[in-house]
């Protein structure tokens, strides 16, 4: 998998290509953890280019956003695709994260 | 159907020996992704030798079994891992470690097979307790918890490495009508929202008619009939309807003739 980021303003934003499973999670939470670990940070994920996350995808997400709350800062995902959409849904976390249709929309979620 | 069904699992002329007795005779059968396939029949018909070989437990003495489209017949140990990483196993007894908690069974298969950390491994034993009904017992020790939700953690451990095909070896098997009927929902929740391939031998005819979308019917080793659960009810085999409908008397025999009592007796 590969992971890009860049700063956008005052944002963190992630992209990520490729398949999010236990073989790749692990490389994507030590780079994500770091930002999201920091006061009042804003971190955006953009999964446009991810066909499949597993349960450690799912649980590198969950521990970002503890994090991310317990620093007083923002996790938000963008651009979900329905297959990935989907593992958030039956585990029932997907009411539990900020997700945003658009990278745009979910920048403009971290401001907020 | 318009789509082309993909067989995740091919069986094809399978047969066992053990010695001079032939337990499977020529098995073709195929298991299509992710649906719930049954594999029923009558004690000693060969299903569960047929699972084990599915699992790679067991190699078979001619034929082929396509797993994910690699054959499995004949690989190394480590090749078959490799294979494993694919399907969980439900097993008859729960077969939970009874030293370890709940959340450290669910752990073990995720602790063993991967390199994940200690708090994501906590987060994802978490969600797949919350899977099976679950949440917040994963402190319990096994013998604090019923027979019923032993099967349910043994079933979060089953899906703790996201298989794709999970093999369910007589789940209602100990378990009263209630609480097996609640396994049969799970295995069918599983199926509907993780697209999971289930096996599930069974001889339970009520747990069979609910869940399956395939019934494979093996009787003395062969495959009697394959078809929906409505084309096995309305079946015109006697075997089958004597089987589905827990009849003493028809063609399958309870007992052996005195003829073949008596030749058995003399030529031995």
């Amino acid at each position: 998998m590969k992971i890009q980021q860049k700063q956008k303003d005052d944002i963190q934003v992630f992209e990520l290509d490729g398949e999010l499973d236990f073989h790749t999670s692990p490389d994507l939470r030590e780079k994500i953890s770091a930002e999201v670990s920091k006061q009042n940070h804003k971190v955006v994920v953009n999964l446009k280019n991810v066909s499949y996350i597993d349960s450690s995808g799912l649980a590198t997400f969950v521990e970002a956003l503890q994090k991310a709350k317990r620093a007083s800062g923002k996790f938000i995902l963008a651009e979900l695709a329905p297959a990935v959409k989907s593992v958030f849904e039956i585990a029932k976390l997907d009411k539990v994260f900020s997700l945003a249709g658009t990278e745009e929309d979910a920048c403009r979620l971290a401001k907020a | 159907m318009a789509d082309k069904q993909k067989n995740i699992i091919e069986v094809k002329n399978l047969i066992k020996r053990f010695g001079d007795r032939t337990v499977l005779d020529g098995i073709n059968l195929n298991v299509p992704e992710g649906k719930i396939t049954v594999i029923m029949g009558g004690s000693g018909c060969g299903k569960s030798t047929m699972l084990r070989h599915l699992i790679g437990l067991h190699q078979p003495t001619e034929g082929d079994i396509y797993v994910d489209n690699e054959n499995i017949v004949g690989m190394s140990e480590k090749q078959m891992n490799g294979v494993k990483r694919k399907f969980g196993m439900l097993f008859q007894g729960a077969a939970l470690f009874n030293s370890m908690s709940v959340g450290d069974n669910v752990a073990l298969p995720l602790r063993e097979h991967t390199d994940l950390s200690d708090e994501i491994i906590q987060i994802i034993v978490k969600v797949k307790l919350e899977l099976v009904g679950l949440t917040g017992f994963e402190d319990f020790m096994p013998y604090q918890i019923s027979g019923g939700m032993k099967k349910r953690v043994a079933l979060a451990r089953a899906i703790a490495l996201d298989p794709k095909i999970v093999f369910y070896d007589e789940p209602g098997a100990g378990l009263d009508p209630i609480t097996a009927s609640m396994i049969d929902q799970l295995i069918l929740d599983l199926s509907q929202k993780l697209k999971i391939t289930s096996v599930v031998v069974t001889h339970e005819m009520k747990s069979a008619f609910r869940i399956a979308d395939q019934m494979i019917v093996l009787h003395k080793g062969k495959v009697l009939q394959v078809g929906t659960s409505e084309e096995i009810k309305n079946s015109s085999n006697s075997y089958i309807q004597q089987f589905i409908n827990g009849e003493p008397e028809g063609a399958i025999p309870l007992k052996q003739t005195s003829e073949a009592y008596l030749k058995g007796l003399l030529e031995s």
